[in-house]
């Protein structure tokens, strides 16, 4: 694409979204463009290696993101990417991240979270986040095969007595037992990895109500 | 060109406790005069390896006070030289260096606050969050005759920690001991709390 | 906590997290100053966990002595928070070379033909770059020795 160079302002805010290895290059429009018929071209570069590298199905693009999970998939390297903004017969200079280690800065997503209660019970069964793959049909990387110090906080409120408690696990299944009947328990869980610190992704929070307690009563004072 | 004129501070002494070193020294006075202080430390590696390098201390460059905070300063557990001048307008005192090095790993350690309390049949502790080097040793124990002592290792950010689900009538005990591994270290044990679940008939 | 590093027969423990938290304050600034992004310094092909153990302890002890004489030291900046970081960075790498010295002192960190060769690898990297271009490049490549340290 032939084009008078530095003719446009940079794309801003460029950045890597990653979240359980998915890695989305992420810019905002040229100062002052926004809303006009704007269109980008992305390229990315193997820290190391010797040159940058085309993205073909981000060239001439209008939308401000660009998946490059495929192309940054290996995690023992880092990366640069790049994108400039094309409108008519001018473009701007490169915009570029800075250097993206994804093993170190990959968000690690929240487990998925089953609750099954009793009267006084209720059992937690955590599925690991699942590792980003390339087809659907792919078979499935947890996370905790790529981070085997994977953790899990989980925080549980009881609404009754407006009291939270958390306890920090590594399986996968928890029981919490010698709990209130009839009472709404909420339980949140995070995944964390020990190292270098690094944003969380918080599950949202599922509540459940113990049931009713068909024996005799317990008085707990 | 501000030749040593001000008197140099003496008395240079650190406190530290729970991994906070505070740098204090006597202070220079100068009637009506506010002085200045400059605060500059460098590690073992500094005078090993470049001995001529001081590093202004990230609190007290300059500071009003006889005293500055070098807690974000001393970062590794190794010896720290440190030093302190004073100033008023253009005059500079002399470098007035603390006589021995100091080392983080003579930091006094004390049991951290604690609050034992109980969700239903549930033993919960919440500790004081003392920062991220900080890890707390939880004894706990059913108060009876040939019990076993429990253990778990805590990391607090403040917020409740749950230990176990206590049987209703037996009392529950807890202690609590202060762990920096970074300086492999630990607190003595902090007083024993205990609590009860009331409770006469357990369900089926 | 600490992390104990299994380098063959000699076992250290290192304060890993502190580092880690320390250069992760200042990764962004100090790599953007290396622009030099067509070569790396410590390459898979040298790593430490593709080594056999019993070189393990020396091919470390080698990179980080070379961290100490010739990375921190030639490493300059205006920026006082930087400075204090490599500082700190610096005297906990004082630490762990201490804990190696020791299991060179009894004879658990011997020098094979593989630490060596990839030592030299390293080396020949480093000397391609002005001293202080590779202070800086190897300064941005912290991530990938801790990362390295993390996997023993």
């Amino acid at each position: 694409v032939l084009c008078i160079s530095g003719g446009l302002p940079k794309p801003t805010n460029i950045t890597f979204l990653s979240i359980n290895m998915r890695n989305i290059l992420q810019w905002s429009p040229p100062e002052g463009l926004q809303g006009t018929e704007v269109t980008y071209t992305v390229q990315y570069f193997i820290y190391g290696q010797k040159k940058w590298l085309n993205k073909s199905e981000c060239r001439n693009i209008s939308r401000t993101c660009c998946d490059l999970s495929v192309e940054t998939s290996d995690y023992e390297h880092q990366y640069y990417a790049k994108v400039k903004a094309i409108w008519e017969t001018n473009c701007s200079k490169w915009a570029e991240t800075g250097r993206f280690n994804p093993f170190l800065e990959t968000q690690i997503g929240p487990p998925g979270i089953a609750l099954t209660t009793d009267e006084r019970s209720i059992s937690i069964v955590l599925t690991a986040p699942e590792k980003w793959k390339r087809n659907p049909e792919d078979s499935s990387l947890s996370m905790q095969q790529i981070y085997s110090n994977l953790k899990y906080n989980v925080s549980v409120y009881n609404t009754q007595s407006n009291r939270t408690w958390s306890q920090c696990v590594t399986n996968h299944t928890l029981v919490l037992s010698w709990l209130e009947p009839d009472t709404l328990y909420c339980v949140h869980v995070e995944s964390f990895v020990p190292g270098p610190p690094r944003l969380a992704q918080p599950s949202e929070k599922l509540c459940v109500r113990t049931l009713k307690d068909q024996t005799s009563a317990v008085k707990v004072k | 060109d501000g030749v040593a004129i001000l008197p140099a501070p003496q008395n240079l002494s650190v406190h530290s406790t729970n991994m906070k070193h505070l740098l204090m020294w006597s202070p220079v006075v100068v009637p009506g005069e506010i002085i200045h202080y400059f605060v500059e430390y460098q590690g073992e590696y500094e005078s090993l390896y470049m001995s001529h390098i001081w590093i202004p201390s990230s609190w007290g460059s300059p500071t009003e006070d006889p005293e500055c905070d070098i807690t974000d300063d001393i970062t590794a557990t190794v010896p720290y030289n440190l030093r302190v001048r004073a100033s008023l307008g253009s005059q500079t005192s002399a470098w007035s260096t603390l006589q021995h090095p100091f080392n983080r790993n003579s930091t006094i350690l004390t049991p951290p606050v604690m609050e034992v309390t109980k969700d239903g049949f549930h033993l919960v502790i919440k500790l004081e969050d003392l920062g991220p080097q900080f890890e707390f040793l939880v004894a706990y124990w059913r108060r009876e005759p040939g019990a076993k002592e429990h253990v778990k290792v805590v990391r607090s950010r403040g917020i409740p920690v749950h230990l176990e689900t206590m049987e209703p009538g037996v009392p529950y005990c807890v202690k609590v001991q202060t762990l920096v591994k970074a300086i492999g270290r630990h607190s003595p044990f902090s007083q024993v709390e205990c609590v009860r679940v009331q409770g006469e008939t357990l369900p089926l | 906590g600490l992390k104990t590093l299994h380098l063959g027969s000699c076992v250290i423990t290192t304060n890993l997290q502190e580092m880690r938290n320390g250069f992760s304050e200042i990764r962004d600034s100090v790599q953007a100053k290396d622009e030099i992004i067509d070569t790396r310094i410590l390459r898979k092909t040298e790593s430490l966990q593709d080594t056999k153990p019993t070189d393990q302890c020396c091919l470390l002890r080698h990179v980080l002595r070379l961290y100490l004489d010739r990375v921190f030291k030639n490493f300059k900046t205006p920026d006082h928070r930087i400075l204090r970081k490599t500082s700190s960075l610096a005297n906990s790498f004082l630490t762990v070379k201490k804990e190696l010295r020791l299991c060179h002192a009894h004879m658990t960190c011997p020098c094979g033909e593989e630490a060596t060769e990839k030592y030299s690898q390293i080396l020949s990297h480093f000397e391609e770059l002005t001293p202080q271009a590779a202070a800086v490049k190897a300064l941005g490549e912290l991530d990938i020795l801790l990362q390295w340290m993390e996997e023993m």
